[in-house]
């Protein structure tokens, strides 16, 4: 009994020091997948920041007017007869108009038994 | 016997057994208890490390949020010394990749270091050349660099930074403590090979990036002004060039431009006379554009009117041991035409009404003895004597704007007194700072620094500047679209030996448009322009050009609409 005990508890600590072995191996895997992954990440994020700075670069409007005016492409600013104003759109999107003429779906409990009759439906034509 | 003497051998081997292992056992026990904290410290030193975080310097923005200054990662290549066999072999080839002197590169190899700079933020194509290599104790880090991606839009306003990204001019220098953050701290664990663990990460504390700047200025409007003021100095082979263009009643500066300038991505290729801001670090004689303080101090106290009239004496008049001269000559000019056609004679004339006292208390009124307070750094105020210090003399000089001096942004301010209702606000470059999630941390507010002329006298500069537009030496800052206002100013420079040059001037117009609700207030000043030196013919034509086109994008943009 006492050496059926003896080795139960041999057993059991070694087995405790396998899982916490393991354990620590895998935390170190997973470090170096972290690593790998930020290292991606950080490539990634680089190209973005590189991308927008070309755009911005591109975009300059020094550069825009010297490509013009290197193919004789006299571009100036519209004159006062030439911009017109509009006013804002007053009414809001789509949802508040919707909302305020109260014809918006609302919650219908009986609505589950819809699929038991045809209902009219306007389908927009194919051209 | 037999199994006596194997017993005895039994005995004996059990017995070097057991002493060796209890040998190890008391080795591991002094090693691993007796000793555990010394081995504990060396081993923490080996594989915990402190990473300094860098911080993101702050990104500055025009008006409109479009980008003027980033930070992207640029490659830097470092080398281990201590790892190199071969120094001369490896001087040679990174000297000849970085466009190095070969001296150079050997005496950095020659230090016995871990870590030896070679050259710090490299262009991408020497950092692949470099990987691609794969030499022997090279190796490439990450560094952030600032980019301009307009190059060298605005380049004095900006200003530069150094290799540590520490501000050195203009706004990058003003505002560092904002732009610059603050460093982060990670404390974590490293194998053999130093790489991160970031499974065993004790503290990470993260890095404050830099907050952001949006500026007043306008790209669009710093183009326009700077195309105009390129093609001028160009034109006349000017030495320098000055423009500000200001929003009169807020003080915001659209667009402040310099030539010559340089290309803000390459600091060190620029010559050296780009580097100064003079739209705020040269002072000179303003000339005639400083007839506007005399004529407003003389309506304002209402010594004169419109019709007030002054003999010119047919352009040359002797004062004393003096011979007062008109670049042409007049007879009788009313107070009006005096100003429209910048009469020297006909200014200093009606000066002497107001006299001493009231034109200092007006020249100090419209700021020309104190800096404005523009947010950018090396501003300078000018040398104007107090009036303690004038001469017998002084009155003779000073209403037609010798004997005083001024900067660009100050006649620029001045301009800005008449087009907006009579107050000298304070200039501003930088309206907001921003963090790095885009939320406003502070505000720069409108200053309006004092009261200098009342509405009434501000109607009448600004119906008398309308004239010298119209009618006077201003012809050329004349637009079709849009009334505009202002003074021309032709100033002799002084030869080192104390004499008014005669070959040296600045030419300057300084104005605001439209006259009915200045939306804009322009100085445009040239420094030696050459054949042609008038500022009616090499300054005024610049206003014209700028504002004419700033206008009509403002009108586009839901700003100032069109008479």
């Amino acid at each position: 009994m006492g050496l059926f005990r003896s080795i139960a508890v041999i057993a059991v600590v070694t087995l405790t020091g396998l899982v916490y072995v393991h354990q620590q191996v895998e935390l170190v895997k997973l470090s170096y997948s972290i690593e790998t992954k930020e290292k991606k990440l950080k490539v990634l994020l680089d190209h973005k920041e590189r991308l927008n700075y070309n755009i911005d670069n591109l975009e300059a409007p020094a550069r825009l007017e010297k490509i013009l005016m290197s193919k004789n492409i006299d571009v100036g600013f519209p004159g006062k007869h030439n911009v017109v104003k509009i006013a804002k759109a007053t009414a809001g999107n789509a949802e508040d108009h919707l909302r305020s003429s109260g014809i918006d779906r609302r919650f219908n409990p009986l609505g589950i038994v819809d699929f038991l009759s045809p209902r009219a439906e306007a389908q927009a034509r194919e051209r | 016997m037999h199994s006596g003497t194997f017993r005895t051998r039994l005995i004996a081997v059990f017995l070097f057994f057991f002493v060796s292992l209890l040998f190890l056992a008391l080795r591991l026990f002094y090693l691993q208890v007796i000793r555990h904290h010394f081995y504990y410290k060396l081993a923490s030193e080996q594989h915990t490390v402190s990473v300094e975080v860098p911080p993101t310097r702050g990104t500055i923005f025009d008006r409109s949020m479009r980008v003027l200054a980033v930070n992207l990662n640029s490659n830097s290549v470092f080398v281990n010394a201590r790892e190199v066999k071969d120094k001369k072999a490896l001087a040679r080839t990174l000297a000849k990749i970085l466009e190095l002197k070969e001296s150079y590169v050997m005496q950095r190899l020659a230090r016995d270091k871990a870590f030896v700079w070679i050259k710090r933020k490299i262009t991408p194509q020497e950092a692949e050349t470099i990987k691609k290599l794969k030499l022997e104790g090279v190796a490439i880090i990450k560094e952030s660099k600032r980019f301009y991606p307009d190059r060298s839009l605005a380049s004095h306003v900006i200003g530069t930074v150094d290799i540590d990204n520490v501000g050195l001019e203009g706004l990058e220098l003003y505002y560092n403590k904002y732009l610059k953050g603050e460093s982060g701290w990670l404390i974590s664990t490293q194998d053999a090979k130093r790489k991160l663990l970031e499974s065993y990460q004790y503290e990470f504390i993260p890095p404050k990036n830099g907050f952001s700047l949006v500026l007043s200025i306008d790209e669009v409007i710093q183009n326009i002004a700077e195309r105009e003021l390129r093609k001028m100095y160009e034109k006349y082979n000017a030495k320098g060039a000055s423009i500000v263009v200001m929003d009169p009643k807020t003080g915001d500066v659209l667009a402040l431009a310099n030539f010559p300038n340089f290309d803000l991505n390459e600091p060190g290729k620029r010559p050296p006379d780009s580097i100064r801001n003079r739209a705020i670090n040269d002072f000179f004689e303003p000339g005639s554009i400083f007839k506007i303080v005399a004529a407003s101090g003389l309506l304002e106290e209402k010594l004169v009117t419109f019709s007030t009239k002054f003999d010119c004496e047919n352009g040359q008049w002797k004062v004393g041991r003096r011979i007062l001269h008109d670049h042409r000559p007049h007879g009788i000019l009313t107070f009006k035409e005096v100003i429209e056609l910048s009469s020297n004679i006909g200014t200093v004339k009606a000066a002497s009404l107001l006299g001493a006292a009231r034109m200092f208390k007006y020249l100090e009124a419209f700021g020309f003895r104190e800096k404005t307070g523009i947010d950018l750094p090396g501003e300078v105020a000018g040398v104007n004597r107090p009036l303690s210090g004038w001469s017998k003399v002084s009155m003779y000089a000073i209403p037609m704007g010798h004997e005083v001096t001024s900067t660009a942004i100050q006649l620029a301010c001045a301009i800005a007194v008449i087009a907006d209702n009579g107050y000298l606000v304070r200039p501003r470059v930088v309206k907001a700072v921003l963090d790095d999630k885009g939320q406003v941390i502070k505000e720069v507010p409108v200053s309006v620094r004092r009261k200098v002329l009342s509405p009434q006298t501000v109607f009448k500069m600004r119906s008398i500047l309308m004239g010298v537009v119209k009618s006077g030496t201003g012809k050329k800052a004349g637009m079709e679209d849009y009334t505009a206002g202002g003074k021309t100013g032709t100033a002799q420079k002084v030869d080192p030996g104390g004499t008014y040059s005669h070959n040296r001037f600045v030419g300057s117009f300084i104005g605001f448009a439209p006259v009915e609700n200045p939306v804009l207030a322009v100085a445009v000043c040239v420094d030696e322009p050459h054949t042609v030196y008038y500022g009616g013919d090499v300054a005024a034509p610049v206003f014209k050009k700028v504002v004419d086109d700033s206008l009509k994008y403002l009108n586009t943009q839901g700003g100032y609409a069109a008479k």
